[in-house]
């Protein structure tokens, strides 16, 4: 195949010369391209007892087919800051039950799971996802 | 510098009026580019453990990665540090990764000892440095 397709360089590198790292865009690697994003809160109720947390999963239809790469951001009721998100959560060290979400995916949903080890209180998560079009493959 | 580049905006969108957030590509930002997508098995006898894999990725700096594990439940795919909880709450196992300027590192974390079995992990390198 001939040697052609797009390059854009960063400012102040000349695109001719300059390194993969120094690329803001080359036709020559992929990106990861967003098929569907979005956010939402969940109401986690408490389970009594201590040592089975509470459970729900909130299920995302993505309509690809196959399995695409992702990425998820939640809050952590643990910090004071709630508008805060990371792709993990914090997991209690010794805690009986589990403290953080878990991601999946399979050819048609995303699946969040989120558990609440508080045997008393509800607590409420904030969730936000991407979905790609890359295919695990 | 004259005001040169590219922008690309959505659909329905006037790339000279709009916001980078509603612009698909702007050569004025960088955007990540994938080095490198693949799939391992990573063999987990029984009992507890790590069980590993490297994948040599040939940048010269920890770059940026998403990975993905087939585990016991393995009609999903389960982002790393999850949990596959289809074996909940007795068993613990999940997916580990990190990289170094050499190496991507895939671990199948199992903290319960279940059965041997076969994972697969999936993986995402991005040619962008993790950190600067």
């Amino acid at each position: 195949m001939s040697n052609f397709g797009i390059k854009i360089s960063q400012s102040g590198h000349d695109v001719k010369t300059a390194a993969k790292e120094n690329l803001v865009f080359s036709s020559q690697y992929d990106t990861l391209k967003i098929a569907k994003s979005g956010s939402g809160t969940i109401l986690v109720a408490h389970d009594a007892d201590i040592f089975t947390p509470g459970k729900e999963t909130v299920e995302v239809a993505h309509g690809l087919g196959y399995e695409p790469a992702f990425f998820v951001f939640v809050n952590n009721p643990a910090w004071a800051d709630s508008a805060r998100l990371a792709p993990y959560a914090w997991r209690s060290i010794g805690s009986p039950t589990l403290t953080q979400p878990n991601y999946a995916v399979d050819t048609t949903k995303l699946y969040i799971t989120f558990y609440n080890p508080d045997n008393v209180n509800d607590i409420t998560f904030e969730y936000r996802y991407h979905i790609y079009y890359n295919e695990l493959a | 510098m004259a005001d040169i580049g590219i922008k690309v905006s959505k659909p329905g969108i006037d790339v000279s009026e709009t916001d980078v957030k509603n612009q698909v590509i702007n050569s004025e930002h960088n955007s990540l580019k994938v080095w490198m997508t693949g799939s391992t098995n990573i063999t987990k006898s029984a009992g507890t453990g790590d069980f590993s894999v490297n994948i040599a990725h040939g940048l010269g700096y920890p770059p940026f990665f998403l990975t993905y594990f087939k585990l016991v439940h393995a009609s999903k795919y389960w982002f790393q540090e999850s949990l596959d909880d289809s074996i909940l709450p007795v068993d613990f196992v999940y997916g580990l990764a990190k990289a170094d300027s050499t190496n991507l590192t895939l671990t199948v974390r199992d903290n319960s000892g279940v059965d041997a079995f076969t994972a697969v992990a999936y993986y995402i390198i991005l040619i962008d440095k993790a950190y600067e």
